[in-house]
């Protein structure tokens, strides 16, 4: 699992009835898949209403990305945000104000608290590798690699590296085990004909990341949804990913 | 009994590299039959699916030499943000093709890809559904026009029920595409080779195009995988340096001189 914030309520449908279904699941997950999986490690098979209530939060900065990161069909948000990205800001949102809110939710946590098997996947800028990351990492360290996700944040300066999620290059993360099933939401999204150089630019990158999709995944079993959806943020959209994974295992 | 293709890269001025291996394999007498070309591999592909035995570095040579004023006024307007920053909102490109049009007339004239003396296919990307388009018929101006569209810099090229821009966006090696078309041992000419790993961004927005070029490694792989020869160039020339040609083919020739000479192989 991978993808950024338009699978946010599909894939935590699917992820919830594999959840119910299997007891051992091994996850490989980077950006917001990686925010799914921490969670699900956190909770089991109740992971979802936690996660609701953790990107509820008063404080919590990715609520504000949510309800406004529409930039594609939106003039309005692609002029803002080319003033603000094109005037020396690197990023459209403050890292540092995430980072605080993530140390007060995590404290000092280590993936290694963990109680699941769950690989956290990234992308080294300078190296240009991925990497998974190690079990020492903090959980706060971790969510801020796997949501360095451009334009909203900015990489991640982290041990000598500069850090971005791999699903930025790929939707999902790229290493992974011969006999996964890959479940991606965002390799069903529809991106209307550009308007304009920003939506050309915007659209030529999703078919770049969606061909590397397509490479890594050629030969896997794949849950995807059916029919594109015109609402990702509500619960029609996490009953509709249960639908879909139910249809696959019951005939599987 | 091989079937030799050639399959050459996206890079801008560095296609210049794919002159220089072209000239060694015609002195190595390797008997090409299928060309595939992607961008600046589509330009000096497509002339030497038309010329086999043409002399290309002179070719390319004049046709730059005589049109680097234009070459470059243009692409220093890349450069200028003020003026580009309206064309991001209200455009769709920060030049125009015009003058790309009359180099390209020059080099292709009318010809068909039915003229050519090896078969050539063109990879390009339509804008409209996504998808990568493989050109094997028709005018080769056209399809050498929608292969090197720089996505942003120029803007989409109508042709055919679709919207092409380059071919690099999805394919910057057409290996397979090779294999396709007939070929059972591809020799690739593989431009992404980048020396520069420092990470310095001016704005948010250098950083969001910039980090766009890594999902090219990964599309390299693929295609680079099933290829039986494979040269890169360690070059430091950007795409633009259209002035810096004749030292790119020079320093890529070397390489690839010293490639073969590490393999025991007579350039």
């Amino acid at each position: 699992m991978g993808g950024f914030f338009e699978g946010f309520y599909w894939e935590s449908g699917v992820l919830e009835f594999l959840a119910k279904h299997e007891e051992n699941l091994t996850i490989y997950t980077s950006s917001v898949g990686s925010l799914r999986g921490l969670f699900y490690s956190m909770y089991g098979e109740n992971f979802f209403g936690r996660l609701k209530d953790f990107i509820n939060k008063k404080n919590n900065p990715i609520k504000d990305i949510i309800s406004s990161f529409e930039l594609y069909n939106n003039l309005y948000a692609q002029t803002t945000a080319l003033i603000r990205l094109g005037r020396g800001k690197m990023s459209l949102y403050e890292p540092q104000i995430l980072k605080e809110f993530l140390k007060d939710y995590f404290g000092k946590d280590t993936l290694k608290s963990l109680n699941k098997d769950i690989n956290f996947e990234v992308f080294e800028l300078k190296s240009k590798k991925v990497v998974n990351l190690d079990k020492n990492t903090s959980i706060v360290d971790m969510l801020m690699m796997e949501l360095a996700f451009p334009p909203y944040y900015p990489y991640y300066l982290y041990e000598d590296g500069y850090f971005i999620p791999s699903s930025f290059l790929s939707l999902i993360p790229q290493k992974f085990s011969s006999d996964s099933l890959i479940i991606s939401f965002d390799s069903n999204l529809d991106y209307p004909i550009p308007k304009n150089t920003v939506e050309i630019l915007l659209k030529v990158s999703y078919s770049r990341s969606l061909k590397n999709y397509q490479i890594l995944t050629e030969k896997f079993t794949k849950i995807e949804p059916k029919k594109n959806l015109t609402s990702y943020f509500d619960m029609s959209a996490f009953f509709d990913g249960q639908s879909r994974i139910k249809e696959w295992w019951d005939n599987k | 009994m091989k079937k030799y293709g050639l399959a050459l890269g996206s890079g801008g001025a560095r296609g210049a590299a794919h002159v220089g291996l072209i000239e060694i394999i015609n002195k190595r007498e390797i008997n090409i039959e299928v060309v595939t070309g992607s961008s600046a591999g589509a330009i000096v592909g497509a002339f030497f699916a038309l010329y086999p035995k043409a002399n290309l570095v002179r070719v390319f040579d004049r046709v730059i030499k005589k049109n680097i004023d234009i070459i470059n006024s243009n692409f220093k307007i890349l450069n200028k943000k003020i003026t580009n920053f309206p064309k991001m909102i209200a455009g769709k490109s920060f030049l125009q093709n015009d003058f790309v049009y009359d180099i390209y007339k020059e080099l292709y004239g009318r010809k068909r890809f039915s003229e050519c003396k090896i078969k050539l296919g063109i990879v390009s990307y339509d804008l409209e559904s996504g998808q990568e388009i493989e050109i094997t018929e028709g005018y080769i101006i056209d399809a050498v026009m929608a292969s090197s569209n720089v996505p942003g810099v120029f803007p989409p090229l109508r042709l055919g029920g679709m919207q092409h821009l380059d071919g690099g966006v999805l394919n910057p090696i057409p290996v397979n595409f090779a294999k396709k078309l007939g070929a059972n041992y591809v020799i690739a000419s593989d431009l992404s080779y980048q020396s520069n790993n420092n990470i310095k961004y001016d704005n948010g927005l250098d950083f969001l195009l910039s980090i766009d070029d890594n999902k090219n490694d990964l599309m390299n792989r693929y295609e680079l995988k099933n290829a039986n020869e494979i040269y890169k160039y360690p070059l430091t020339y950007s795409w633009v340096d259209f002035s810096a040609f004749n030292d790119i083919y020079i320093q890529s020739k070397s390489y690839i001189i010293e490639q073969l000479e590490r393999e025991g192989i007579q350039s």
